[in-house]
């Protein structure tokens, strides 16, 4: 075996040595059959043919043993290569040209893939990634057994409960550890009011997110989580060390309050620790839970509340855990029948949340944004398709020599293909720098968290590589088939031109770019409105001279009665203030993350089957709608006694898509139904915000108000509508807070402030499908001006006749912009009915995208620019020269 | 004549080259290719150039020898020999085609009433 390896590797090494060798063997052999020839009395021609013919061919039987002698593919590969190389760097600047458009495609699509593979598709931490998992739960009690507290036709992800934390960590082999954390928003500091992210969590929690040595002092040991309450200790993360403290060393040892639980400060996590999600400032071990929030003790109850993640043994794949923890949480399930729960065990990427896995949202979004990369890709190597193309044309000479000298098509079209992968390893090399550079930048640019695993990974190298395949096999197919497909008479007799046969394909080049480079831009400009509308729409505008102000009466343990009093004064001396027109309560901000929607129904519907319709909730004071300028449309909005006490029907303000959603066109005022288990009634019907939009999609039914009850809501924004100076408000504002109860110390800020974030984040995003729906049109322009002007020159001898027996210029023009822009057209139509299809799509992953309208008249403006430059320069031919040409 | 000419497959012509070789011993590629011919009765297509492919497939195997010699007529030719793997190959070769042969042989003879 090895022997004959050996002989082959040395065969494709002195590959010129052996054949000259054979050279001299296959003579004599010929040699011998002419004298056989000659002797059975052939004359000489005679005898030399009738030996070639016994022979089979000199050249074959040198092929034939070729074969036979080497690795016959690896080694015409090689040779493709070696003339592919060759060809390259004759022509240096065709070359460059086509590597630099195909680089572009190709890196972007890869970058883009290194970005969004690390931001949800790896594990979430930097140490160790492949052997972290997390476990998520899924409640698939059929509804008509459970009491299941989700609304039916949902998917039902739920957290574990402490019996279920319990069992998989001490049942569970194939795991090395297993820890359970839970989120919360604890207030830091005695009176204040900043909120920072914390979590509790078992005592082992640092030990899978393998942080082994603390910046300072020490971490949680097994002990602390031993009893409920034992151990009021906190470990904090160096930023808050930083921020609140001012890198004070002896914070270590002293107590801090969350919540107004003394915790002492056992250590500091360094800041590149990878167990935080996104600033994660906090933790404790999580048998504090029941002194740290309201609502008992979670642990004894059976309640849903722990996140599971931790470390498989060595070894391990994901699966082989999943059907472990699935036996295990079956026999629990058992002992809570009728409950029944979907396991899985999964690497923790964010592709697995529920967010995105709801309505397949995630997948939908991945291939979205993947797809329009994928389409600037392609844009660009139809460019170098028709680089490819007019090459073929200036090469079909060279083509016909050699399939008239005997070079099989087949082996020809592979060389030629063989050209053109090479054109896309330069792509490939530089996408390789370009997947370490761009996530990196993204994030410096959008100002994000970088994900803990940042590094690509073999699949975005694996990526890179498809894209570069692909793109190098997509520009060069068509070309390779023309270049073939020629008249080898006409060639070589120097009367045609390769594909001067009419070639369809040309103009469908022209059609498909121009079709995906609509869709893209239609893309962008649905960003780009959505944006528009986002910064100009009344709620937002107005929003910069609304102050919302959080008011955390809960957490300083007021009772309803004192918190309600309180809450009376500051609402009257805030509207005294110069400046201020109208105050008014809210329990959430009027657009932000903190939206809170529930379920809504009729109240003849029986509530089981059938998708719930979602409704956005706020409760607010009746002066609200003035405050942040809702318009009233039918009605009435609340009267201030109804927002003193319950009653048994609540007066409802709602926005008009719900009131749509539910009666249709009939009149709603005064009808009845139910949000989130009350029985509301229409008073008034006000106009959408944006909020409600922002939300909208399958299953939301819109928004609705209810008026806020000043003994229960007790956590709620204090809004305040003013002209002028923003800061003075503030001040005046703060300290006006600060003397009805010293303990709160807030930092007045306007919605727009509030909501500036989010805002910022949507508008990085739409920044960048902007500038790829440009980049992609301005590379589609290229193309069509590429294709249309090598039509003319092409057409050139027939434009010069047409010249030349009197056409005028105006005529020249209109037959090249005729021919050109048939095509233009038809890819604009198959572009916008792409369009449609696609925006039929994302109302269905409930994305912040609102209204439909492709900016057309760009994309066909641009084209017939595209279209026109090269007529003008056809129309102006001289003729006498473009005859002289052939 | 078409008709009853067999094309051959790769295997067998390497058998072929082999069997002549081991009957004939040293020989080069026209003679292998000459002998093959005759001893066939000119029944068998031969391309002679297709020898070549099957000599180096012999010889990448170990079981052929090649060196420069002179032919007959004092020409300068490559002569090939036959080596003891090469020999043991062969053994066991024509054992299994003599084996299918008679199968074959046996398949082909069978008529309805036998299958009955």
């Amino acid at each position: 075996m090895m022997r004959r390896w050996w002989s082959r590797i040395r065969a494709v090494l002195n590959r010129r040595a052996g054949e000259i060798d054979f050279d001299e063997e296959l003579a004599a052999h010929v040699e011998m059959l002419v004298e056989q020839y000659r002797s059975e009395g052939m004359t000489e021609p005679e005898a030399r043919r009738a030996a070639r013919l016994a022979l089979g061919g000199e050249a074959q039987t040198r092929e034939v043993r070729r074969e036979a002698a080497g690795w016959p593919l690896i080694e015409s590969i090689a040779q493709d290569l070696r003339y592919a190389a060759r060809t390259l760097r004759r022509d240096l600047l065709f070359t460059s040209m086509v590597t630099l458009t195909l680089t572009l495609g190709v890196g972007m699509n890869s970058g883009v893939f290194s970005f969004v593979s690390s931001e949800v598709m790896r594990a979430p931490v930097q140490r160790d990634p492949a052997t972290f998992f997390r476990a998520r739960l899924e409640d698939i009690t059929p509804p008509s057994e459970g009491r299941s507290p989700f609304p039916p036709g949902r998917r039902r992800f739920r957290l574990a409960t402490n019996e279920e934390y319990l069992a998989i960590r001490d049942q569970a082999r194939n795991f090395e550890s297993v820890t359970a954390f839970f989120e919360i928003r604890p207030v830091l500091g005695a009176g204040s009011t900043t909120e920072i992210r914390a979590q509790l969590t078992t005592c082992n929690y640092f030990h899978v997110y393998r942080l082994r040595t603390p910046l300072r002092g020490s971490l949680f040991s097994a002990d602390d989580c031993a009893r409920s309450g034992s151990a009021p200790i906190v470990v904090i993360a160096e930023q808050l060390w930083k921020d609140r403290f001012a890198s004070d060393p002896s914070v270590v040892g002293s107590v801090i309050r969350l919540n107004d639980v003394p915790l002492t400060v056992i250590g500091i996590t360094p800041m590149d620790f990878d167990g935080r999600d996104n600033r994660v400032a906090a933790w404790i071990p999580y048998t504090m839970q029941s002194q740290l929030i309201e609502g008992g003790d979670l642990s004894r109850q059976g309640r849903f509340w722990l996140e599971t993640t931790g470390r498989l043994r060595p070894g391990v794949t994901h699966s082989q855990a999943e059907a472990e923890v699935r036996t295990i949480v079956r026999q629990i399930d058992q002992m809570h029948a009728p409950r029944v729960s979907r396991v899985e065990v999964n690497n923790g990427a964010r592709m697995y949340a529920p967010f995105f896995r709801e309505g397949n949202r995630g997948l939908i979004v991945i291939s979205l944004v993947l797809g329009l990369v994928t389409l600037i890709m392609l844009i660009a190597c139809t460019n170098v398709t028709v680089l490819l193309l007019s090459r073929a044309a200036a090469r079909s000479r060279e083509m016909a020599v050699r399939l008239s000298l005997g070079a099989g098509r087949l082996r020809l079209f592979r060389q030629l293909l063989t050209e053109s992968l090479l054109l896309a390893v330069i792509p490939f090399v530089a996408s390789l720098f370009v997947v370490r550079w761009l996530p990196r930048a993204m994030y410096r640019w959008m100002a994000l968290d970088q994900p803990r695993n940042l590094d690509p990974d073999w699949t975005v190298f694996a990526y890179s590589m498809g894209a570069a395949v692909l793109a190098g096999l997509f520009a060069g197919f068509a070309p390779a088939l023309e270049t073939l497909r020629l008249d080898l008479s006409g060639v070589l007799k120097g009367t045609t031109m390769t594909g001067s046969g009419k070639s369809r394909l040309r103009p469908l080049l022209v059609s498909a770019q121009l079709a995906m480079s609509m869709v893209l831009l239609a893309g962008a400009g649905l960003m780009m409105h959505t944006l528009y509308r986002l910064q100009t729409s009344s709620s937002l505008a107005g929003a910069r001279s609304v102050m919302a102000i959080p008011l955390p009466l809960q957490s300083l343990k007021h009772s309803a009665d004192t918190a309600a009093s309180l809450r009376g004064r500051i609402e009257e001396q805030a509207a005294r203030l110069p400046g201020v027109s109208a105050v008014s309560f809210s329990s959430n901000l009027p657009l932000g993350s903190a939206s809170r929607s529930t379920s809504v129904t009729l109240p003849e519907e029986t509530p089981a089957r059938g998708t719930p319709r979602i409704a956005y909730l706020n409760e607010v004071s009746p002066r609200y709608f003035d405050t942040v300028r809702v318009r009233l449309l039918r009605g009435r909005v609340f009267a201030a006694a109804e927002t003193q006490r319950r009653t048994e029907v609540t007066p409802a303000v709602i926005g008009r898509t719900l009131a749509l959603t539910l009666w249709g066109l009939q009149d709603p005022i005064g009808k009845r139904f139910i949000l989130g288990g009350r029985l509301c009634e229409t008073a008034g019907i006000v106009e959408d915000t944006l909020e409600m939009q922002w939300n909208q999609g399958m299953a939301s039914a819109g928004g609705a108000y209810l008026p806020y009850h000043s003994q229960e809501g007790i956590n709620a924004y204090l809004m305040v509508r003013f002209e002028g100076d923003a800061k003075a408000l503030a001040v005046s504002l703060r300290s006006l807070i600060g003397q009805a109860e010293p303990r709160l110390q807030p930092r007045p800020m306007t919605i727009a402030e509030h909501s500036q974030e989010h805002v910022d984040r949507f508008t990085v995003f739409v920044t960048c499908m902007a500038v790829l729906g440009a980049l992609g049109l301005v590379l589609a322009c290229i193309g069509v001006y590429g294709v249309v002007a090598f039509s003319v020159v092409r057409r050139t001898k027939e434009i010069g006749i047409r010249i030349a027996i009197g056409a005028r210029r105006a005529d020249v023009f209109t037959l090249v912009v005729r021919s050109g822009l048939g095509p233009v057209l038809g890819g604009l139509a198959a572009g916008l009915a792409i369009t449609m299809a696609v925006a039929k799509v994302l109302p269905y992953i409930r994305l912040p995208l609102m209204g439909l309208s492709p900016h057309d008249p760009l994309t066909l403006g641009a084209a017939l620019v595209a279209v026109i430059a090269p007529a003008r320069r056809a129309s102006r031919l001289n003729p006498v020269s473009s005859l002289r040409e052939e | 004549m078409a008709q009853s000419r067999i094309e051959i497959l790769q295997g067998t012509l390497d058998l072929m080259v082999l069997q002549t070789l081991q009957t004939i011993g040293s020989q080069h590629g026209y003679g292998i290719a000459r002998r093959i011919e005759q001893v066939s009765g000119k029944t068998v297509l031969l391309n002679q150039g297709t020898i070549y492919a099957s000599l180096v497939r012999l010889q990448q195997r170990g079981w052929i020898l090649a060196e420069w010699g002179a032919s007959d007529n004092n020409r300068r030719a490559k002569f090939y020999t036959i080596t003891k793997a090469g020999r043991k190959q062969l053994a066991a070769e024509a054992e299994n085609w003599q084996k299918l042969s008679e199968v074959m042989a046996r398949m082909f003879s069978q008529t309805g009433e036998d299958i009955a």
